[in-house]
């Protein structure tokens, strides 16, 4: 009898402990619910990763202090790396299985294409990153080499590209925050990005970079509607408004415009007065002359970003990829195709046409008139015609028309900074050169320290693909 | 199904009773007698009578009178808690009256140990720890866990500040759980009844806008243990290692804390009645620079220049006096605190007799913080009773109603203490408010004006409380006994909090509402079976067989917050754009017990206790969720064996072996997607995000092994007693929330890893240099000291960060102490001295080193009580030396140039250290550095030169009050003989933290930031400060 009662104990028992299951949570997320997910992180990161890189250019600067970030301090971007592999990699890796299990083609490639633009992110900020070890609940994931992402970056593509043109299964909606379910758009983003992470590779083979960029960006984005941005609202906001222009509203400054961009729009030594930089920049109560801050020093603004910002309203999107962009890449590639140098003068008409189409592009984007438009691309010393054109030039525009786009970090660093000016305090460790990456977070350099090690280089050593 | 396990469990120990077979013993001789108190002469019901070496026994009536069974040659043993133990031979007598001795130096202690077991302080192997409700009343806290500083050796209490209500942690021999934010605190139980003594954080920041590194340095909130009234407890056991806490298993793996309330005990009805009023004042406060106003750089910034340049920064020119009689200076940091008040009464009204008991208390405490618009009350509602059905059937019950709850002030990231660090001297922070009701704000909304916040924004929080409990006691014989108890607590606590638009952390929201939902209830059953035997004249024992049941919950616990204020009404969640509610985890676990206790005493001298005991846990993988654990411990009074001698009047070694095992926290070791925050997106679009915590699949139980050994000695007829102990603890296979690579997918891994090592020397003597019929005098010391180390750690984690406030962390990594804190030093030459860099400063490293550690290196405290007649003084001092802390406020009260530090300035310094030269040959030197550099803003304003380095961030915490004062005078018997108050009436005058000795900077280094309940000790200054308070009070006895 005593038997009986302790067996019937002990099955009850068992079911009287099975309660370790959270009601409160989900055991499983639809692909319908990961997207939004997936893509509101792929911009928060893209944000952080462009508020150091950004600083890193003299695009933007600290209002803070000096030799804050603009003065080329090290960074670890932890958010940015933490937002990637728990909030991105994830759920792009679970939306692949299901999509593949389930016919749902778009969201597999949309989810190779999400990978591809984030990889690039990652890499071109720190060099080797974990890729194949990652997301498999391996505590020492080995980090994949420059070369081996940029590979696997294209592939990602390639077979984006591929589910994206089968158009059946499963297709997004409004669960696509970016482009509501249009995967023409996404086609021609998987394109464009192809394009943008071609010529990432101008310094190992610069005519073989651009070819592939130029083939690649004929397909990419035709318009500033094609534009990889995400569009915030007034629930989720949009980061450069509320971390940045509403702090500002309560004296918590932290950046503000540089003087070295500022200086490309305000006519100073002799540039042309562009017509976007008020509607980039904004002067402070009483003040009448644009300056930006002096890198490094922490002072010499007359400039803040405020809620009245181009890129800091509460409408402001975060631009990821653009057509000016792509026009950038294409004037670029035709300039390299040309047999155009850094020291070199003159490109194609088609080259030409994209070099002012940069610039068109990004003027109606930000809001310019017609008749301001006209007047600046007519100014003598924009429109220099095809024969005169620089590297310089395009990359000046480029440099204009993704402020705010930490991709251009990369440009800089393929060029060797060009021309920038060394800013005050420069961090003593780079002794004397430029920053070249991101330090790894400490997060991987005490938690994967040993993997992290064999890994970790100077600030100032140049990354894979900008060496020969 | 589920439902019917607990009576399926009743009916089995109920058949193992019947299978016990009963025996009887031969009876000779029926005695009786009266027992009486030796004071006054009256009755003394409930003491406990015994044939010796037998198990039968009986206890005294209402009347003080019993009547038991015994045979001409037994011995009949007399006790009672706070009596000596009395031995009287029957030698043919019938009638026996016995007048007990006062217990005055706590020999023959009756002491309560796990499972509220009465026990012989003399038949434990392991040390315990009593505190009386005296030194609980006499230390003039409301929060029963701040009562017991100063006062427990192997302890370390430390409260979250002085705002009324705020949680105090406490905890007993050492961390040994080491993820970050896990409580290290002991099992509270009251009656028999565990109780909740967690501390919520919940969360009441809004989506963006805060930097606060988490919820739990938002408000100092409560220790739910502070919803115990003091007022109504007897005494407090403290077991503090495995070996007497192995019984209540793994709850209890830190130690346990056992509250023994207040019963009826005379035959009369007797009413109590007391009140205290008193005052609080702010205890120490910083130090601050009161010769240079506002401005950048010595020069003066003016009101109306504010919209271009900063006014706040206390770096302008030096005070001119009588040339600018408006320019004053003020010590803000005292200033803005205000004198609490405080009002506690209570009734109480108790009555006891051979038909049980019955103990009834309303409470009431009142207490308005030093710090504006705050305030905590709680009422307390307590009915316990006990009522013999038969002679061998009883019933006990109790209810406990609590009520509690107040207005808090904000504390850490953007709070009054943050705003207070950057706050000008030369403006009063108390003027705050322009005549239309808004902010008056210097800073122009850098900070907030900390008065203003906490007038606009305090959170306001309340909680309801039941505590009650059934139990049934049944003697089957005079030897076999069971008893069943079914125990329940439960709350239910509402938090808001509302931010308007204008605040710092309210802006980039455009003003918030957080209201929290928080829902607690936990049912226990217990069963006990108590055999007792009696072998022989020489062999004694007892064994005990029971199970226990756990059911805990979190149930519908949620926040809800509104953010965007649009509507009229900022306290309605209808009048927010963007709403959202989100379920905290209801964290339910359950767990089913079994356990074991073997007594066995030989002749008094010797005494065995075994005890076993297996849990099965809900929380962890089926395959490893039952785990047994045993104890083994022996306690030997070998004066027993010595010829009685003058000196050493009693001497006892003790010794124990015990393992507690531990489960892991509920829900973890499944897959979870939650919903991103602040998603749907813009209302519409929902997402959710996979959770990155996970665990090992194979997650195993851990498991704590004590070795304990420790003697007490008695010297000079008990006028002098040592009670030493020495302890080890180690704790393996701990279970981890680890800190992993991301890049696993994951942040988060629990895990079972290493082996953590506590140790420890408790010390305690107790002195009586003056006893005479008047007057005496008592001294008590109690010192102790720790150190916790990490032996091992996994290969896969080589640390374990636990807090990182950027500046300073705390981690551990193989051969770690606990409590280690990581900071940076500044660049060091290979020889150890400061390298300065060519700028004349010397540089903070990048690489971070061990700077300090948290936890004392020793800590004590001295109670001196002297009586005379009816007045009696107490006053306890205590000394915590070493640990190290860091004052999260003072960096910016430093960059601001507030602190007394900064008055340091303007003047040219040559920094000690050398500089490094290149030589010819490519090696470097080091020569004396003789540069001379400027001491200005850019100084303390910089992190690399100054305000990183952990010479400046990591300060000596070190100790030493005056804890409290208490004096108290009973009137004279005679005077009030024949009043209504005859009982007694006292006065007493109770003074807390009247001096304070410390090192450290900041205020009283005892307020921690993180609040009560987390790991993350070792860092202050952005909470409530300490207070210092006096109370007067009168109770009387009706």
């Amino acid at each position: 009898m005593l038997l009986v009662a302790l067996a019937t104990l002990l099955t009850s028992c068992k079911d009287f402990l099975d309660v370790n299951v959270d009601p409160t949570l989900k055991g499983d997320a639809a692909i319908q619910e990961l997207l939004p997910t997936a893509l509101f992180y792929t911009s928060e990161s893209s944000y952080y990763q462009a508020y150091i890189a950004c600083q890193y250019v003299q695009q933007i600067g600290s209002a803070r202090a000096l030799g804050d970030l603009d003065s080329q301090v090290q960074a670890d971007n932890s958010t940015g790396w933490s937002q990637f592999y728990l909030n991105i990699f994830p759920h792009l890796n679970l939306m692949i299985s299901k999509g593949q299990s389930g016919n749902a083609p778009a969201y597999v490639g949309i989810s190779k294409t999400l990978m591809a633009y984030n990889l690039g992110l990652l890499t071109t900020s720190w060099e080797n990153i974990p890729y194949s070890q990652a997301d498999q609940k391996n505590f020492a994931p080995v980090y994949d080499t420059q070369q081996s992402v940029y590979t696997a970056i294209q592939k990602l593509l390639d077979e984006g590209i591929i589910e994206l043109q089968k158009n059946t299964g499963t297709k997004p909606g409004a669960d696509d925050l970016i482009y509501a379910g249009d995967l023409a758009k996404w086609t021609k983003f998987a394109y464009t990005l192809k394009a943008r992470f071609a010529l990432h590779l101008s310094v190992k083979n610069s005519q073989q970079a651009a070819q592939a960029a130029l083939d690649a960006v004929q397909k990419g984005f035709a318009s500033n509607a094609d534009d990889f941005e995400l569009m915030y609202n007034t629930k989720n906001l949009s980061p450069w408004y509320s971390r940045v222009a509403l702090a500002n509203t309560t004296g918590n400054i932290t950046i503000t415009h540089s003087a070295t961009f500022i200086d490309l729009m305000n006519g100073k030594g002799g540039t042309v007065v562009d017509p976007r930089l008020p509607k980039l920049a904004t002067l402070r109560k009483s003040q009448t002359e644009y300056l930006g801050v002096n890198p490094g020093t922490g002072a010499g603004a007359s400039v803040d970003f405020t809620t009245g910002s181009w890129s800091s309203n509460i409408n402001s999107p975060i631009e990821m990829v653009t057509y000016s962009e792509a026009k950038a890449i294409e004037a670029e590639a035709r300039f390299i195709l040309n047999g155009g140098t850094v020291t070199s003068k003159g490109t194609t008409a088609p080259g030409y046409d994209a070099y002012l189409e940069i610039i068109k592009a990004n003027m109606k984007n930000v809001g310019v008139s017609d008749a301001d438009m006209i007047a600046y691309t007519s100014n003598a010393r924009i429109n220099v015609g095809a024969a005169n054109l620089t590297l310089s030039q395009i990359l000046a525009e480029k440099n204009k028309a993704m402020f705010l786009i930490g991709d251009i970090w990369t440009d800089f660093r393929r060029y060797d900074y060009l021309n920038m000016p060394v800013p005050a305090n420069l961090n003593v460790d780079l002794q004397g050169k430029f920053i070249q990456r991101f330090n790894y977070p400490t997060s991987e350099t005490t938690r994967n320290s040993d993997v992290a090690k064999q890994n970790i280089k100077p600030l100032n050593e140049k990354m894979w693909m900008f060496t020969k | 199904m589920r439902k019917n396990v607990r009576e399926r469990f009743m009916g089995i120990l109920t058949i193992w009773g019947i299978i016990f077979s009963f025996s009887s013993f031969a009876q000779n001789r029926q005695i009786t007698g009266k027992i009486s108190d030796p004071s006054d002469g009256s009755a003394l019901p409930g003491v406990s009578v015994q044939v010796k070496g037998t198990s039968r026994g009986t206890t005294t009536d209402a009347s003080g009178v019993y009547k038991i069974q015994a045979s001409d040659n037994a011995v009949l043993v007399f006790s009672s808690v706070g009596y000596l133990k009395k031995e009287v031979k029957v030698s043919g007598q019938s009638v026996i009256d016995v007048t007990m001795e006062s217990d005055v130096s706590q020999l023959d202690e009756i002491v309560v140990t796990a499972l509220g077991q009465t026990q012989e302080k003399r038949a434990l192997g392991y040390s315990v720890q009593e505190i009386k409700s005296d030194a609980i009343k006499n230390s003039g806290e409301q929060n029963l866990v701040g009562a017991l500083q100063g006062k427990i050796a192997g302890a370390v209490i430390t409260g979250s500040g002085g705002a009324p209500g705020s949680g105090v942690n406490i905890i007993l021999r050492g961390i040994t759980s080491l993820s970050s934010g896990s409580d290290n605190q002991p099992l509270f139980v009251v009656d028999g009844i565990i109780i909740s003594n967690t501390t919520n954080a919940g969360n009441p920041l809004p989506s963006a806008g805060s930097s606060s590194p988490g919820a739990s340095e938002q408000f100092g909130n409560t220790n739910r243990a502070a919803d115990i009234n003091p007022e109504d407890v007897e005494a407090i056991s403290v077991l503090k290692g495995p070996a007497a806490t192995a019984l209540y298993g793994l709850r209890a793996s830190n130690g346990a804390i056992i509250i023994t309330t207040k019963r009826g005990k005379s035959g009369k009805l007797r009413v109590n009645v007391s009140s205290t009023v008193g005052i609080d004042n702010v205890s120490k406060t910083p130090d601050y620079q009161n010769r240079f106003i506002q401005g950048r750089f010595g020069e003066f910034i003016s009101e109306t220049e504010i919209a271009q340049r900063s006014i706040f920064r206390s770096f302008g020119p030096a005070l001119m006096g009588d040339t600018n009689p408006n320019d004053k200076i003020y010590d803000n940091f005292r200033d803005f605190y205000r004198t609490g008040f405080r009002n506690n009464n209570n009734v109480s009204i108790s009555k006891g007799g051979d038909k049980g008991n019955i103990y009834f208390s309303l409470g009431r405490n009142y207490q308005s913080g030093i710090i504006p618009n705050t305030d905590f009350e709680r009422t307390s509602l307590k009915l316990a009773g006990l009522y013999n059905v038969t002679k061998s059937f009883s019933v006990s019950g109790s209810v406990n109603y609590v009520n509690s709850g107040g207005k808090r002030p904000p504390a850490g990231d953007k709070s009054i203490f943050s705003s207070l660090s950057y706050w000008p001297n030369s403006y009063d922070v108390n003027d705050y408010i322009k005549p239309d009701g808004s902010q008056k704000n210097i800073t122009l909304g850098v900070v907030d004006n900390p008065r203003y916040l906490v007038e606009k924004s305090p959170r306001i929080d309340n909680v309801n409380r039941y505590i009650a409990d059934i139990a049934l006691n049944y003697a089957f014989n005079s030897w076999l006994s069971a008893k069943y108890q079914v125990t329940y607590d439960t709350y239910h606590e509402t938090r808001s909090r509302t931010v308007d638009s204008t605040f710092d952390v309210g802006v980039q929201v455009k003003g918030f509402l957080v209201k929290e939902d928080l829902n607690f209830r936990e049912i226990n059953s217990n069963f006990y079976l108590t055999a007792k035997k009696s072998f022989n004249e020489n062999w004694n024992g007892s064994v005990m067989v029971g199970n226990s049941i756990v059911d805990s919950k979190k149930p519908d616990s949620y926040y809800t917050r509104g953010e965007r204020l649009l509507g009229s009404n900022p306290s309605e969640i209808g009048s927010y754009k963007n709403t959202e509610t989100r379920f905290y985890s209801p964290g339910q676990y359950r767990i089913v017990s079994f356990f074991g206790d073997a007594k066995l005493n030989y002749k008094d001298v010797l005494y065995l206790n075994v005890t076993g005991r297996n849990d099965i846990v809900s929380t962890l993988p089926v395959q490893n969720n039952s785990f047994f654990y045993p104890s083994v411990s022996l306690g030997y009074v070998f004066t027993e064996s010595l010829p009685k001698g003058n000196i050493l009047s009693y001497g006892k070694l003790r010794a124990s072996w015990a393992q507690v095992g531990k489960g892991a926290d509920p829900y973890i070791t499944s897959t979870y997607f939650a919903p991103v925050t602040n998603f749907p997106y813009n209302n519409n679009v929902p997402g959710y995000s996979r959770v990155t915590t996970t665990a090992d699949p194979n997650l195993r139980p851990e498991r704590t092994t004590s070795i304990e050994v420790g003697a007490e000695l008695r010297f000079l007829k008990n006028r002098l007693s040592v009670d030493a102990t020495y302890f080890t603890m180690d704790s393996k296979d701990q279970i981890v929330n680890a800190p992993v690579t991301n890049a696993s997918g994951y942040a988060n891994y629990y895990t079972n890893i290493g082996l953590i090592r506590n140790q420890g020397v408790e010390l305690l003597v107790s002195g009586k240099p003056v006893q005479t019929k008047n007057f005496s005098w008592d001294v008590s010391v109690n010192w102790s000291k720790l150190s916790g180390k990490v032996l091992e750690m996994p290969p896969a984690l080589q640390e374990i960060v636990y807090f990182d406030n950027t500046k300073t962390f705390l981690k551990v990594r193989q051969g770690s102490n606990l409590g280690d804190l990581w900071g940076f030093e500044y660049v060091k030459s290979p020889d150890g001295q400061t390298v300065i860099q060519a700028n004349g400063f010397p540089l903070v490293s990048t690489t971070a080193t061990k700077v300090g550690n948290a936890m004392p290196d020793w800590q004590g405290g001295l109670t001196n009580t002297i009586t005379y007649k009816g007045l009696s003084l107490s006053f306890l001092l205590e000394w915590r030396q070493g640990g190290n802390v860091v004052d999260m406020a003072e960096e910016n009260s430093v960059r601001n140039g507030i602190t007394k530090f900064t008055e340091r300035r303007y003047e040219q310094v040559v920094y000690k250290g050398v500089v490094a030269q290149k030589n010819t040959d490519g090696s470097t030197s080091y020569v004396p550095n003789t540069k001379l550099v400027y001491l200005d803003d850019n100084f303390y304003r910089s992190a690399n030169q100054f305000y990183y380095w952990s010479g400046f961030t990591v300060q000596d915490g070190s100790w030493f009050r005056l804890r409290s004062v208490n004096i108290s005078y009973s009137l004279p018997k005679k005077l009030i003989a024949n009043s209504v108050f005859k009982n007694g009436v006292r006065f007493s005058f109770t003074g807390t933290n009247l001096f304070l000795n410390t090192p450290f900077r900041g205020y009283d280094p005892e307020a921690l930031s993180f609040g009560s309940g987390t790991n993350r000790i070792g860092f202050v200054g952005r909470n409530n400060p300490s207070t210092r308070s006096f109370q007067f009070g009168v109770s009387v006895n009706f």
